[in-house]
């Protein structure tokens, strides 16, 4: 501790009425805090070990998985696995891997987060300013919606989509993605913008600024916080997404998650468990990424409706 | 002369519950008019109502001899000035000045040179290319008043423009905003349950008092001669003495023997009986 060059000696009392107390108040170790250490450390470990395990596998050789030391380093970084997993393995026979999964999940999840988070504080937008007839009763039934399960709207759903001729297409699992999407993202900027004050709305008409330039010129920007943690938040979801993805995409554009499962279950030959790992963490990259790089926003956008400014 | 702001029966209600009763009020060109009345009496949303932001219930809003009373705010002839100053937070102090020019479509020249006129004006010039974040409370009121000034308008609102400073900064943004009215010769509104301001900056104060007014009078008129008991009690500070009395002739009893000659005031004819008597302290 850098403390410790004023730290006092032992025994010092640091809690009651110290006439000699004066400056930085002197580090100590509590035993509580002990405990709260041993139980963060145990919590964390509980969630980096399969991470570790699956890392490790991954680059292990066949023969190495089999010896069933999962905790054991590998002996040199074998990267055979993750070829495999990219672009030639689908777990019983020869095929692209998961890349062409990969593509099909980009292609899926970058608009559907556009539109989806363009909506979202489009709609939020209007619900907090413009304050529509009913627009409280609206927004209840848009949150409430956001309750209910989707698998409950699930073959409703395929029934809209076959009837609109789109079922098994790209559109079709981009189109629901959006829609299943929306209360999530009308909820969150409409808070960001009931926190915004009114004044400001105001003094934007009397500047003769309309409804769209108001949107663009002004709220739009002012949400760029929001944007962030809306845009993580569906760009995770819709990413990890397995049933619609599964139910609406068709055979040609199966997201990642769905190609995935292809190759971890596997009903007849050998389970190749490094190629599964490598797999895995191939799938999981993209949101983790994205998370890492934008974390600071992450935070500062959670938080700001709390702090003023 | 004709006025320049004619309220004309105006009434607003949220609802059910009317804030404003019918009002009537003129202000002539050039005239800087107070609404004052404490908190809650509906002077601002009188003020948004003439801004076009709150609608009425019923009555009239004429501005210039054209009835506005259903016209959008942009097109009132009006600038505002608000308590929060509601800057645009993502803009600089140049856009924020520019914003209402570039969404009416003036060119270029025109903004830069109003801009630079406002600019300079205000003493701005230094802060044009700063965010309102950056900026000091009283820097931010500054700017929001040269956003209302830009808009080279008839009537200027200011809606508790001051109540957000400290008192020394309040004290020299009211003298500011006097000398801009004088340089300036608009006219203007000015909301505020401030009476030190309400006395400095008026051409006349409007008393008011849950939606209604009551009275309308230059700072002397109000503060000498209150035409009743609640302006009376509401404008002065401190606060005005009551004492209850009985007059007689033009002398009046306190309690059992003060005797106080009220020969030189202008009492009605025949009055007597038992009265209150304010004595400003």
């Amino acid at each position: 501790m850098s403390r410790s060059a004023i730290a006092p000696a032992k025994g010092q009392n640091r809690n009651a009425d110290n006439p000699a107390a004066r400056g930085t108040r002197p580090a100590g170790f509590a035993p509580g805090r002990i405990g709260l250490y041993i139980f963060l450390g145990l919590t964390a470990l509980f969630f980096i070990l399969p991470l570790y395990v699956m890392l490790v596998t991954s680059f292990k050789t066949g023969e190495e998985v089999r010896m069933a030391h999962i905790f054991q380093l590998p002996r040199s970084l074998n990267l055979d696995a993750w070829r495999a997993a990219w672009s030639t393995d689908c777990g019983y026979a020869k095929c692209p891997g998961i890349s062409t999964g990969f593509w099909n999940s980009v292609k899926i999840t970058v608009p559907a987060t556009i539109c989806s988070v363009l909506i979202g504080a489009f709609v939020g937008y209007i619900l907090s300013f413009w304050r529509p007839k009913g627009a409280n009763i609206l927004f209840g039934i848009i949150v409430l919606a956001g309750f209910i399960p989707l698998q409950v709207f699930l073959y409703p759903t395929v029934r809209v989509i076959a009837f609109f001729d789109i079922y098994g297409t790209l559109w079709a699992v981009i189109l629901v993605h959006i829609l299943y999407s929306l209360p999530l993202t009308v909820l969150l900027f409409r808070n960001y913008y009931v926190a915004i004050p009114f004044d400001l709305f105001q003094a934007a008409r009397i500047d003769g600024a309309g409804f769209l330039r108001i949107f663009f010129a002004l709220m739009l920007p002012m949400a760029t916080p929001m944007l962030v943690v809306a845009g993580i938040l569906q760009f995770t979801g819709i990413w990890n997404d397995f049933l619609l993805g599964l139910v609406f995409a068709g055979p040609a554009n199966q997201p990642m998650t769905v190609q995935l499962n292809n190759i971890v279950n596997v009903t007849f030959g050998e389970v190749q468990y490094n190629v599964n790992m490598a797999a895995t963490l191939l799938t999981a990259a993209l949101p983790l990424v994205a998370y890492f790089v934008s974390g600071r926003w992450f935070v500062r956008g959670i938080t700001a409706g709390a702090v003023k400014g | 002369m004709t006025p320049i702001l004619d309220i004309k029966q105006a009434s607003i209600a949220y609802g059910d519950i009317v804030v404003v009763p019918a009002l009537d009020l003129s202000v002539a060109p050039g005239e800087f008019i107070v609404l004052l009345g404490p908190s809650g009496c509906g002077k601002s949303t009188l003020l948004s109502a003439i801004a076009g932001l709150t609608d009425l219930h019923d009555g009239q809003i004429w501005i210039r001899d054209k009835n506005v009373t259903w016209a959008e705010p942009k097109d009132r002839g009006i600038g505002m000035v608000f308590q929060s100053y509601a800057l645009y937070p993502r803009m600089t102090v140049e856009q924020n000045l520019s914003f209402g020019m570039k969404v009416a479509g003036v060119d270029k020249a025109t903004i830069r040179s109003k801009v630079a006129e406002v600019a300079r004006i205000l003493q701005l010039e230094p802060l044009l290319t700063r965010r309102p974040s950056d900026l000091s409370g009283g820097q931010r009121q500054r700017v929001a008043i040269g956003r209302a000034l830009v808009r080279d308008v008839d009537v200027f609102l200011f809606d508790e423009p001051l109540s957000n400073l400290d008192a020394k900064l309040r004290n020299e943004l009211r003298i500011e905003i006097k000398r801009l009215h004088e340089e300036l010769q608009r006219t203007m509104v000015y909301v505020t349950h401030d009476q030190v301001e309400a006395m400095t900056l008026a051409d006349r104060i409007v008393v008011m008092k849950s939606g209604h007014i009551q009275q309308v009078g230059t700072p002397s008129e109000v503060y000498n001669t209150p035409a009743n008991l609640f302006v009376a009690r509401f404008v002065g500070s401190p606060a005005m003495n009551m004492l209850e009395g009985r007059l007689q002739g033009d002398v009046v009893t306190l309690g059992q023997c003060a005797r106080l000659s009220v020969a030189g005031y202008p009492l009605p004819a025949g009055a007597g009986g038992p009265v209150l008597v304010g004595i400003r302290p």
